[in-house]
């Protein structure tokens, strides 16, 4: 893993990294994989390739951006991994994973590929979508954490860090149109999920 | 290859000017970041929606969600429990004692 290595001016403190920066990474790791005990390991991993990294460390950025940037790569290598390791998570054989029928009329019926009705968007109501922040929050890491895993790392970059398509295709090796059936299929579970646990008029 | 790409077959060949939701509601994915949609298929979402109220409805409530997502990630906070704090401060020091 490459760990950026800038030029003089900010200090590391090691001894208050934990009390300053811990919370911070914990949340921002959490948000994009959506596993506690996955973000609670890539918070120790970035610390201590922080310490090894730390004579690389010139101070050109401040210490939470180099470590923040740190613990990037390491998601992103994660994503990775659970794509590679799971060919089939980008694949229909993924067990949680919900099949177009489930929105879409089959495309060999009468009016084929229109709203099969039981899964229709339904009006939402207005006050929820005012935001209440923490409970909303909760519903948001559950739903998440119900697509599949090679789903959750797209639709996180995109959503979370706004990172344009080309730069996802590139981290993650799948192709452009792949990419535009996930954001499509993410898309549509979500929406589902945080309607019937969310936003319910 | 995969059953993505099964999809993504379907998505390439299959739009004309009468589009079905499946592929109204993935065209209009694809406009919210790429902004601009070839000649034909601009056309053709435009007039789906102008019909239908299903992909009308969904069109925006995409657009609520890719806000108040983008807003709860920016401001929401997890934390650690003081335990696994412990532990982290631990292993630190002891690194760093052993260097």
């Amino acid at each position: 893993m490459a760990i950026p290595a800038p030029t003089s001016t900010h200090k590391l403190e090691p001894e208050k990294w934990v009390d300053n920066y811990a919370d911070y990474l914990f949340t921002y790791a959490i948000s994009r994989i959506s596993d506690e005990d996955e973000a609670r390991d890539l918070v120790q991993d970035t610390f201590l390739s922080a310490l090894k990294g730390k004579d690389n460390f010139k101070g050109e950025a401040n210490e939470k951006t180099w470590l923040v940037s740190i613990l990037k790569r390491k998601i992103i290598d994660l994503y990775r991994k659970n794509a590679v390791r799971k060919e089939q998570s980008f694949e229909e054989s993924d067990s949680y994973k919900v099949a177009y029928d489930h929105y879409f009329r089959d495309d060999d019926g009468s009016r084929p590929g229109h709203w099969a009705g039981k899964n229709n968007p339904q009006p939402w109501s207005e006050q929820k979508t005012n935001l209440e922040q923490g409970e909303f929050r909760r519903i948001l890491v559950a739903c998440l954490s119900k697509l599949p895993k090679a789903w959750t790392s797209v639709f996180s970059m995109k959503f979370m860090d706004d990172e344009s398509s080309e730069s996802i295709c590139k981290e993650l090796g799948i192709s452009t149109s792949n990419y535009w059936v996930i954001i499509h299929r993410a898309k549509l579970q979500m929406r589902e999920c945080l309607e019937k646990n969310w936003f319910k008029a | 290859m995969s059953g993505d790409d099964k999809h993504t077959h379907y998505f390439a060949s299959t739009i004309g000017w009468n589009l079905c939701c499946k592929q109204a509601t993935y065209l209009l994915l694809k406009k919210e970041e790429v902004k601009e949609l070839s000649f034909k298929e601009e056309w053709a979402l435009k007039f789906h929606l102008s019909f239908c109220k299903f992909c009308k409805l969904f069109r925006k409530q995409s657009a609520i969600l890719n806000q108040m997502i983008g807003k709860t990630v920016l401001t929401s906070k997890a934390q650690l429990l003081q335990r696994d704090k412990d532990k982290l401060k631990l292993l630190i020091n002891s690194n760093l004692n052993g260097n």
